[in-house]
């Protein structure tokens, strides 16, 4: 069943044209791979999905439902969480309260301080951050803020994660650490995930089903194997004639 | 409740407040019974601010709008309503103007919605002052306003209640989607945070409290002018003791009233321009080199202590 429907979503900004006639589905369990050179509109389509921008044309539908005009904590609470491009941390507050504000307020709503702790050191233990957890978010390097990025999306207990460059900037070590990272929590706590990546190598190693974007526009989604192949993929990211 | 009890020191702190206040009428007299009043008014305004602005970062600067408000809503009703009905509908009044000026108010940040604040406080006072005018009184006179013994019990009412609002919404899940909301607004709603409907509530409970505050000073001067009721400067020393106490969360307040109404004490009577002076040198000071305020050095001071 599909988790998540994109049904001709379409975006103006004045008269620049970011998104298009993007029309996909997502089913449940799926990581997506979400490719497209800089400005193809893939972070307007996650702010779009998770409602921090409104769709011009087209409709979202999750769980069969539509979502489109809901505020962004509605959008959380029922069970989408995404991560930022430019990693958006509670810089003032430690990991622990970054995450412990996440189940504080995301889908899981819990309530005993006790317990929210303790599921808030499962979670950075999980993404490998337990032993900073007392660390302010703001003195932490990239790759633990990019991995409190994750943590504080987990959080929320979503169903559906969307993963906005997590491993831009890291080194080709920490890239694989994130890598291990994404696919046990994806197992743990059954996810679907849609990534959005410049690391194209991890992208293919990751992802299940591709889609990419261009200028706006749908052009290629199929198997990571197919999209390397792919003529109007190889036309715009390596500039081939079309034979 | 757990989060409530460890804050003994400052519960404790609170308590030996009032109970000095309470007893300084019989004690130390008249004049030391205006100070008592003016520093629990102090405490109950800062608590107040803080409890939005400390913890949302959204810094206001139009605070006596509140307090302008409820002080009208009482001299208005003079005579015709009691007072036990007055006092609190002031802040009633003034927490509903909150709410109605919240939406468009909040939709900006940073130094424009200081700016903002500023001039709704401005734009309230002219108005008020065209009504008064087109009513033809210049200024009211209160008689048979309560004494000031009775008004500072009241006002220590109001201090106490605003310092455990304010402690309460920092222990609270509330007051933590507030704090996520100072931290990184967008993450915050990200989280599943509401953002819009925890702002308006923030800032209209942080109305209620100076309005009721301002009802009880009007009483107090028994002598109602709108400029003088509604003076920015009510604004600024709010502003400037959160700034000295520090902290962001209820013990600020309760430090920074202490000290500055301490040192107006010290140099009001012998060397007014003084005390100026000094305020403006203390808040530059503060700023640059203690932003944390005197919370945060009390503190620094006590991990020195003990290492």
């Amino acid at each position: 069943m599909s988790l998540l429907i994109a049904d001709g979503i379409g975006k103006s900004f004045g008269g620049l044209r970011a998104l298009a006639g993007v029309s996909f589905a997502v089913d449940e369990g799926e990581i997506v791979g979400l490719m497209g050179a800089n400005g193809a509109g893939k972070t307007t389509l996650f702010s779009i999905i998770a409602g921090h921008q409104r769709a011009s044309e087209g409709a979202i539908r999750f769980k069969g439902a539509s979502i489109s005009g809901l505020r962004p904590d509605q959008v959380c609470r029922l069970g989408i969480a995404r991560t930022f491009q430019i990693v958006r941390p509670f810089a003032g507050l430690s990991a622990r309260d970054n995450v412990e504000t996440a189940l504080l307020f995301g889908g899981a709503q819990q309530s005993a301080s006790a317990k929210v702790s303790d599921r808030a050191m499962e979670i950075l233990e999980e993404v490998g951050l337990v032993d900073q957890w007392q660390k302010p978010a703001g003195a932490m390097t990239l790759s633990g803020r990019k991995r409190l990025e994750v943590a504080r999306a987990l959080g929320t207990a979503p169903e559906l994660l969307l993963l906005d460059e997590v491993m831009a900037g890291l080194t080709p070590a920490e890239v694989a650490e994130m890598l291990e990272t994404l696919r046990s929590v994806k197992r743990g706590y059954n996810l679907t995930i849609v990534i959005i990546e410049h690391v194209v190598r991890a992208l293919v190693e990751l992802s299940d089903r591709i889609i990419v974007l261009h200028h706006g526009e749908l052009i290629a989604e199929g198997a990571p194997a197919d999209i390397a192949k792919d003529k109007s993929v190889r036309a715009v990211y390596f500039g081939e004639e079309d034979a | 409740m757990k989060e409530i009890t460890r804050n003994w020191p400052f519960l404790g702190c609170l308590l030996v407040l009032a109970g000095a206040g309470i007893a300084t009428p019989h004690l130390f007299g008249a004049y030391w019974t205006l100070v008592a009043l003016n520093l629990a008014m102090w405490i109950a305004l800062t608590q107040s601010w803080t409890l939005f602005s400390g913890m949302t970062g959204y810094i206001s600067l139009g605070h006596v709008v509140f307090y302008g408000i409820g002080a009208y809503v009482v001299v208005a009703t003079f005579k015709t309503v009691p007072l036990w009905i007055s006092v609190p509908m002031g802040g009633v009044v003034a927490a509903l103007f909150a709410l109605i000026v919240a939406l468009p108010v909040l939709r900006v940040r940073g130094p424009y919605f200081v700016i903002l604040t500023f001039g709704v406080a401005e734009l309230v006072k002219f108005i008020i002052l065209n009504i008064e005018t087109g009513l033809g009184k210049s200024s009211r006179l209160l008689f048979g306003a309560p004494g000031a013994q009775t008004l500072l019990y009241v006002m220590i009412c109001l201090a106490i209640a605003a310092s455990g609002l304010t402690l309460f919404a920092k222990v609270s899940r509330f007051g933590r989607g507030l704090t996520a909301i100072r931290e990184d607004e967008t993450a915050a709603e990200t989280v599943g945070i509401p953002v819009a409907r925890y702002k308006v509530i923030a800032f209209a409970a942080s109305a209620a409290i100076p309005g009721m505050v301002g009802g009880l000073m009007a009483l107090r001067s028994t002598y109602f002018e709108v400029l003088q009721v509604f003076n920015p400067i009510v604004s600024f020393t709010i502003v400037t003791m959160a700034i000295i106490g520090g902290s962001g969360d209820a013990r600020g307040p309760l430090f920074g009233a202490a000290f500055m109404v301490g040192l107006s004490e010290l140099l009001w009577a012998n060397a007014p321009r003084l005390y100026m002076i000094l305020l403006g040198l203390f808040l530059v000071g503060f700023v640059v080199f203690a932003p944390s305020g005197l919370v945060g050095l009390l503190a620094r001071r006590g991990r020195e202590t003990s290492a």
